[in-house]
This record gives C-alpha cells, structure tokens and sequence, in this order.
C-alpha cells in the first residue's frame, strides 16, 4: 500500500472518530479536530513522504490554519462584544 | 501482474473521491448534518488530491533499473572479476561512494579516485570502481534525514534504512547489527521479491559483487553511516529474505 493512501485511509478514520465524538453540534470544534489530525499526520509522515506529497499536505494544514485564526479572531471579536 | 487501470490507486482513489464528494453534497442540500457533510466533503477532496502518483509506470521503472545492473553484469563478467565487492564510503580522493571489485585476492584498498573506473595500482590492487547501482535509491533517502548519514555510525544507518524500506517501500523490513568489525545486514524483500529472482537469474554474480540497486542501496548506506570501506564476506538468500555478511576493512 502506498504511503499516501495510508494518509487517506488514517485521515479518513480519524475525521470519522471526530464525528461520532463532536456530533452535528459544534462545526468550528469539528474542522479545529481535522486540523489537529492533519498536524498529527504531518508530523509523523515527515520523514517517510517525498516532498511533492508534503507540499500537499501542506496546503491541507494552510487552509485549516487559515480557518483557525478566522475562529480565534471570530472569538476574541465576541469577547470585546464588537460582534 | 499489472493491474487494471480503474484499480491503480491513482484512479480508486479518484472514484472513491468522487463518492464522498456526492455523498457531502447530498448531505448539504437534503439534510441537517452539517458536520456530517464537512467530513464527507474533506474525506472526498483529501482522498482525490492526496492519492496522486506522478511518476512512469512500475513495471517501466524495474525494466530501467534492470537494464542498468545488467549492464553491470556484463562488464564485471567481461573483466572476470569474480571476487566479492568492497563498498568504499566517500573519503579522502573520492567524494561519493564507490563499490570497489577487485580482480584478485584483495591486499588493501587502492587509492580510489572519482574519474577512475579501472584501478591498476599494483598486486592485490587492479580492479574496478563503479558507483553503487543504488546511489540514486540512497540519496532519495539520505535527502530525508535531518544529518548527514556520513559517521552518523548504526543510528544513523538504521534511519536511513528505515526510509529505504517504509518510506520507498524497497523491502518489508530490514536489521542491521555491527560486532566487532563484522556488520550484518538482513533485508526480506517484499513486492520486490520477484523482481530479485528474475534478476538473479541472469546475473547470479551481482549479489556478490556490487549488489543489485535495491541491496546496494542499504549496503552503501551501511558503509556511509559507519564511514569505513565495507568487504561482502557472505551472501545467502532463502525464499525473501536476503542475508549480507560484511567486514569493516
């Protein structure tokens, strides 16, 4: 099996698990998880992908992060109950 | 045996893509499961842009890999070198490794040299130096790791050779233990098993000599990561598992 699709496969499970645990309640926990997954995986693929698959990765992990500081900013706005 | 188009993992995994796709814009438009949808969603466009294998075809790759050791073969068989190899790691005049045949019973390592192939430097040290069919496998690998292989002694190997066997998928695993001045390399040859026989077949004497590009790939990382010339004392392969029995010189 090739390394990419053990990344599909472990990714698939985890965003899996993700849903039977968080439910169809909180959709800001729920992408913030997969992001988590998706560090998880990159981290411990490193050493084992070749960089064109790396690259991909990384564009996954840069869209979650992107997300991710639309929450915290989303949040912070909320607090200062400028939103 | 060559697989179907559709059942190559770069066309599954765009069918199962497609799958998921669907299934998350069902979900979107017909019902309340948001969460739901993402993960069908994510799990389809992962999968699509993921699974992706832009390079030539396997069994292209073993012919061009086949074709190069033969190659080899052929040379090596012409000179009538049919002593064992040395795996030379890159010191002094060299700045890449080499694998040295010698013609007779071996002396002492002659001065190796980049632009030299056939080495004549007096009794017990005519030969030739060729570089290691497995150079290009090793630096895919070597590019991987965070140090220099190059004295980085049996951790160093070990991770290297962990790239060769999980990252590439060269074998199914491997062990390499030193003692004393004797290194033991053990490698069992998964999907490349086959490719092995056939090659054995027509070049019997490779395994003895420089390795073929999958063996040479660990025998020369072996050499590198203890940094000293490395001699085959001992080659046997039973069923897929292939034993290398060396001797720091």
């Amino acid at each position: 099996m090739l390394i990419s699709q053990k990344l599909a496969i472990s990714m698939a499970i985890w965003t899996l698990l993700m849903l039977t645990l968080i439910g169809g309640e909180n959709v800001e926990l729920f992408v913030i998880m997969i992001l988590i997954g998706l560090l998880i995986i990159r981290e411990l693929s490193s050493i084992y992908i070749r960089p064109s698959l790396a690259v991909r990765l990384d564009v996954f992990v840069q869209i979650g992060i992107v997300f991710f500081i639309g929450v915290v900013m989303r949040r912070i706005l909320s607090i200062l109950e400028l939103i | 045996m060559r697989k179907r188009k559709f059942l190559r993992p770069e066309y599954s995994s765009k069918i199962i893509g497609i799958v998921f796709l669907t299934i998350s814009i069902y979900l979107f438009l017909r019902t309340d499961y948001l969460n739901a949808g993402l993960a069908a969603a994510f799990i389809g466009i992962f999968t699509i842009f993921i699974v992706h294998i832009p390079t030539v075809e396997e069994d292209v790759a073993l012919a061009g890999l086949k074709t190069g050791i033969l190659s080899y073969h052929h040379l090596l068989e012409d000179l009538n070198l049919s002593q064992y190899g040395v795996i030379v790691p890159s010191h002094k005049n060299l700045t890449e490794s080499r694998v040295f045949v010698p013609a007779g019973k071996l002396e002492s390592i002659p001065d190796l040299y980049d632009e030299m192939s056939i080495v004549s430097s007096g009794k017990g040290k005519v030969g030739v130096s060729i570089v290691p069919p497995g150079e290009p496998l090793l630096e895919e690998a070597k590019n991987k790791m965070e140090y220099e292989i190059e004295g980085s002694d049996i951790e160093g190997g070990r991770e290297c050779m962990g790239y060769l066997t999980q990252g590439m998928g060269l074998a199914k695993s491997f062990s390499l233990r030193k003692k004393g001045k004797e290194v033991k390399i053990r490698i069992t040859l998964g999907r490349y098993d086959d490719f092995c026989e056939e090659l054995r077949k027509k070049s019997t004497n490779i395994c003895t000599r420089s390795g073929c590009p999958i063996c040479s790939a660990y025998l020369t990382g072996a050499s590198e990561a203890f940094f000293v010339p490395l001699k085959i004392k001992n080659f046997e392969k039973e069923d897929n598992h292939i034993k290398y029995d060396l001797e720091e010189i």
